[in-house]
């Protein structure tokens, strides 16, 4: 019995160390995210830049010396079956990316983390049945499986936005629309998840007001 | 809730206060006050019991039954 109690609390202080490193350093993504709209919106000359970012095109290269055709335009980077593209930041492209998206995906993630940690440290303050978990679950649920198909219609407008442009090395390239349905699936699986915790909710309210 | 608790009126009859009801029955004041104010939703037999012969009477005398449909 006391051994069971002493890995909890290891596994519980394992988890808040995770989590707090989690949130401080998303934070430290805001403000990068931050200093990037600022970079994107103020004009500064980036010409000599190229930033990566992922894109849902499947890339084959005929061979390993393919020359890139147009070095001016955003490249195909070299990887074999699910690309990444090289973009220079002067586009407009890449301001609607850094101003649109980008802080939507750090303001839900940061939103989320918000709420596993107050789901968290509920279990820390030892009542687990707060009746505001079932909430805090639901608002997770809902989050994940509107953020992975939202992940997924980004990626393929940013690939269509961009296709026309691209310059590809010699070799095949193909759209390889995604959704991440699975995350719909690991969303069902909380939404499911939180109706246990309601119920336990209830429950303990009703075994609390039993005198 | 249909049922209604009838503690305090036992107590104003027997003269006694929530804090010496706590101290015969063995249950806290916070509970007997949420007894009281008709927020508990089960009573368990053992503390029926002891209140009963705390306040000498009968479950009846406790607990009353009100129905909630209007005829």
């Amino acid at each position: 019995m006391e051994k069971n109690t002493t890995v909890v609390s290891t596994s519980v202080k394992i988890l808040k160390v995770i989590l707090d490193i989690t949130w401080y350093l998303s934070w430290v993504g805001a403000g990068l995210a931050l200093i990037l709209i600022i970079v994107a919106l103020s004009g500064v000359n980036l010409d000599q830049l190229q930033v990566t970012i992922p894109a849902a095109i499947d890339f084959y290269p005929e061979n390993t010396t393919s020359e890139i055709p147009y070095a001016d335009r955003p490249v195909i980077s070299e990887i074999e079956g699910k690309a990444r593209i090289l973009i220079n930041p002067e586009r407009a492209f890449w301001k609607v990316l850094v101003c649109i998206f980008l802080p939507t995906i750090i303001a839900a993630f940061i939103w989320g983390l918000k709420h596993l940690r107050l789901f968290f440290l509920s279990i820390k303050k030892g009542n687990p049945f707060d009746e505001e978990n079932p909430k805090r679950l639901r608002k997770l649920a809902y989050l994940i499986m509107i953020g992975g198909p939202f992940t997924g219609l980004g990626l393929i407008f940013q690939s269509l936005f961009i296709l026309d442009d691209l310059s590809v090395p010699a070799g095949e390239i193909e759209l390889h629309p995604d959704l991440f349905l699975e995350y719909v699936v690991g969303g069902l699986i909380i939404l499911v998840i939180a109706e246990v915790f309601d119920a336990a909710v209830r429950m303990k309210k009703e075994q609390d007001l039993t005198i | 809730m249909p049922i209604i608790v009838n503690l305090d009126m036992l107590l104003v009859k027997r003269k006694m206060s929530l804090t010496e009801l706590s101290e015969k029955v063995g249950v806290t004041i916070a509970n007997l006050s949420i007894l009281k104010q008709n927020h508990a939703k089960a009573i368990r037999f053992s503390t029926l019991e002891a209140i009963c012969e705390a306040l000498e009477c009968q479950p009846g005398d406790i607990l009353e039954y009100e129905s909630t449909h209007k005829e």
